[in-house]
């Protein structure tokens, strides 16, 4: 079995029950699954409004690579859940989850070909599946999720990807845009609330502390940009419709990550950050453009830019840690990534969409990682900067004395 | 029972997407049909793109108002004491902005500092403790904008034992932290033993 294959049913202990194989662990390993929940739910929110944009515009090829990337999703979603909920739970899971996954796709079907009564149909399906993950999710939390939190959840999920769907078969790309970002940013959310319910509450406490949030939004920030470059990239080299769209959705998600520099390091920093970042951006489209028009001297020019930013950004974000990620090893590290995110591009350009699927969801996997180096880095080095405690706010005790009516 | 770091490791595969999972649950996807398919993939040349290199951050905070305990005050601009804590306001009719952190709105923890007296009597963040949960609180910023929270909680701890990790740590959640003292005053030292601590959240 390959080394990063899901652990097999005998291999985990089968039929642990709730919170049985996680009650041992210590918290900052459950804060782990937590933000892998997290990550997982938006990679299938993207993974799923993939896949029914590609069945409106009748791209079977991606249909079919997006359906695929699902189903790894689905699978690594419920091995991720089996320590927690055991082995039966996981097969109702998995029933459940892949069947709603089956209801989407028949939506958009009926949004391809206009057809209000397939659309109908999906959507009383999905209302009833709707019902069945939360009284599934809220029957796994030992009472501490309510039946009507779990739906209001899972219908919120449903309700992004439809409405998207919709907006993207109406040709109002812009809207679907947004959407896709706001179902990316929910999935999130859904994780959050799963796993505050799902947990041991010893975990539970340490989800929303400081370094766990920090490193929740990194993730979720870089996540996205994975995310959205690539459906960028796709439309780039596709037939453009949403590319203005698209194009929009990721300057906002580089907006975002420049709000969050100048939230941690100031506007200064920020700007330094947003400098290097757009060449970034500009540098893979650029990469892309040249390779539709099969021009080797842009192709060199984009790979030259990478590399200039490479080393910029590494000395940044070397500097702004105080060498807490040096800066040699984060050229390695960029440089890696550099050269996978080009054979993605390929691959796409080439209309390989197995193989692009494959190099994106490594990538986006990868982002948790960097996200964990990036926000330990910035917690130590901002850790020591941060006041030492209270204030001397009270100049005479005279507070007392008027509360008290002396 | 698994290991912990049985579990780690799993954990660490499955976001590496389960690339090789060897069970894959995908759904059965009929074909899109009579749908015209879009042209033909990599034949245009892609439209050009140019990211956003322009941002407009969030301005300073100049004033805070709390309606609900009349409370408003201009904001002056906080470093740190010579201990290490937030330096505590020059007046005490004044509350300040701890400018080494987050401005009011951005995602973060921004700190608003006050006396809640003088020698003299009552001083700006005399009545922050009756604060109520949910009570509005308003910034307004040096650019005329202004930011609305809800206090989400209020608390009191010992100022030797205050969790300075937990209030000023950097997070990417926006928030607004108003801190004042609080408890039985220590003649001897000329302070309060403890802080108040009211928490908001936009909204």
């Amino acid at each position: 079995m390959p080394e990063s294959s899901p652990i097999t049913t005998s291999q985990r202990g089968a039929g642990q029950g709730t919170h049985g194989g996680l009650a041992a662990i210590p918290a900052s390993s459950g804060a782990d699954v937590a933000l892998q929940l997290e990550a997982l739910l938006g990679l299938h929110s993207i993974l799923a409004a993939d896949m029914m944009r590609a069945r409106v515009r009748a791209d079977d090829d991606l249909a079919q690579s997006a359906n695929a990337a699902l189903g790894l999703n689905t699978t690594a979603i419920a091995d991720l859940l089996q320590p927690i909920i055991g082995a039966t739970a996981r097969e109702q899971f998995t029933t459940l989850w892949t069947e709603h996954i089956q209801a989407l796709f028949n939506y958009a079907r009926g949004a391809a070909t206009k057809d209000s009564d397939v659309r109908a149909d999906a959507r009383r399906e999905l209302v009833e599946y709707e019902d069945d993950l939360a009284r599934f999710f809220a029957a796994q939390s030992d009472g501490r999720l309510a039946p009507a939190a779990a739906l209001a959840a899972v219908d919120k999920h449903v309700e992004h990807l439809l409405e998207g769907v919709d907006a993207y078969a109406a040709q109002d790309y812009r809207a679907s845009a947004k959407i896709y970002r706001l179902s990316y940013a929910h999935s999130f959310e859904v994780g959050a609330v799963l796993s505050h319910a799902l947990l041991p509450a010893k975990v539970g406490a340490t989800l929303d502390s400081p370094a766990q949030t920090l490193r929740t939004s990194l993730t979720h920030l870089l996540g996205e940009h994975v995310a959205l470059m690539m459906a960028t990239v796709r439309s780039s080299v596709g037939d453009q419709k949403d590319f203005t769209a698209m194009g929009a959705a990721i300057n906002a998600n580089t907006l975002d990550l420049t709000a969050a520099f100048d939230s941690l390091f100031g506007p200064a920093a920020a700007r330094r950050f947003q400098a290097r970042w757009a060449d970034h951006v500009d540098h893979l489209l650029a990469y892309t453009s040249a390779t539709v028009r099969k021009d080797a001297a842009g192709r060199q020019n984009a790979r030259q830019g990478m590399r200039d930013f490479d080393s910029s950004f590494a000395a940044f974000l070397s500097a702004a840690t105080e060498n807490r990620l040096p800066g040699t090893a984060m050229v390695g590290t960029f440089e890696d990534y550099d050269r996978r995110l080009l054979a993605e591009i390929d691959a796409y350009v080439s209309n390989d969409h197995e193989r692009a699927q494959a190099v994106r969801q490594q990538l986006y996997a990868e982002t948790f990682t960097v996200a964990q180096q990036l926000s330990g880095a910035i917690g130590a080095t901002l850790g020591a900067r941060l006041p030492r405690g209270g204030s001397q706010t009270g100049g005479g005790g005279t507070a007392i004395r008027f509360l008290q009516g002396g | 029972m698994l290991p912990v770091v049985a579990i780690q490791r799993i954990g660490i595969a499955l976001l590496a997407v389960g690339l090789t999972a060897s069970n894959p649950v995908a759904v059965n996807l009929p074909s899109a049909g009579p749908v015209p398919r879009p042209a033909a993939a990599s034949t245009a040349d892609p439209a050009p793109f140019r990211s956003v290199r322009t941002y407009t951050g969030v301005a300073v905070p100049v004033r805070l108002r709390i309606p609900s305990q009349k409370i408003d005050t201009p904001l002056r601009r906080l470093g740190l004491a010579a201990d290490g804590t937030i330096a505590a306001p020059r007046e005490w009719q004044v509350a300040g902005w701890y400018d080494r952190g987050p401005r009011p709105g951005q995602n973060g923890p921004a700190v608003v500092v006050g006396h809640i007296d003088s020698r003299a009597g009552p001083a700006v963040f005399f009545r922050l403790p009756d604060l109520m949960r949910g009570a509005a609180v308003y910034v307004d910023r040096k650019d005329g904008s202004t930011v609305r929270f809800r206090v989400a909680g209020r608390r009191q701890v010992a100022k030797d034992r205050f969790p300075a990790t937990a209030v000023y740590s950097p997070s990417l959640q926006p928030s607004l932290v108003l801190i004042t003292c609080g408890g039985t005053f220590d003649r001897s030292a000329g302070h309060y033993r403890d802080n108040i601590i009211v928490t908001a959240v936009p909204g």
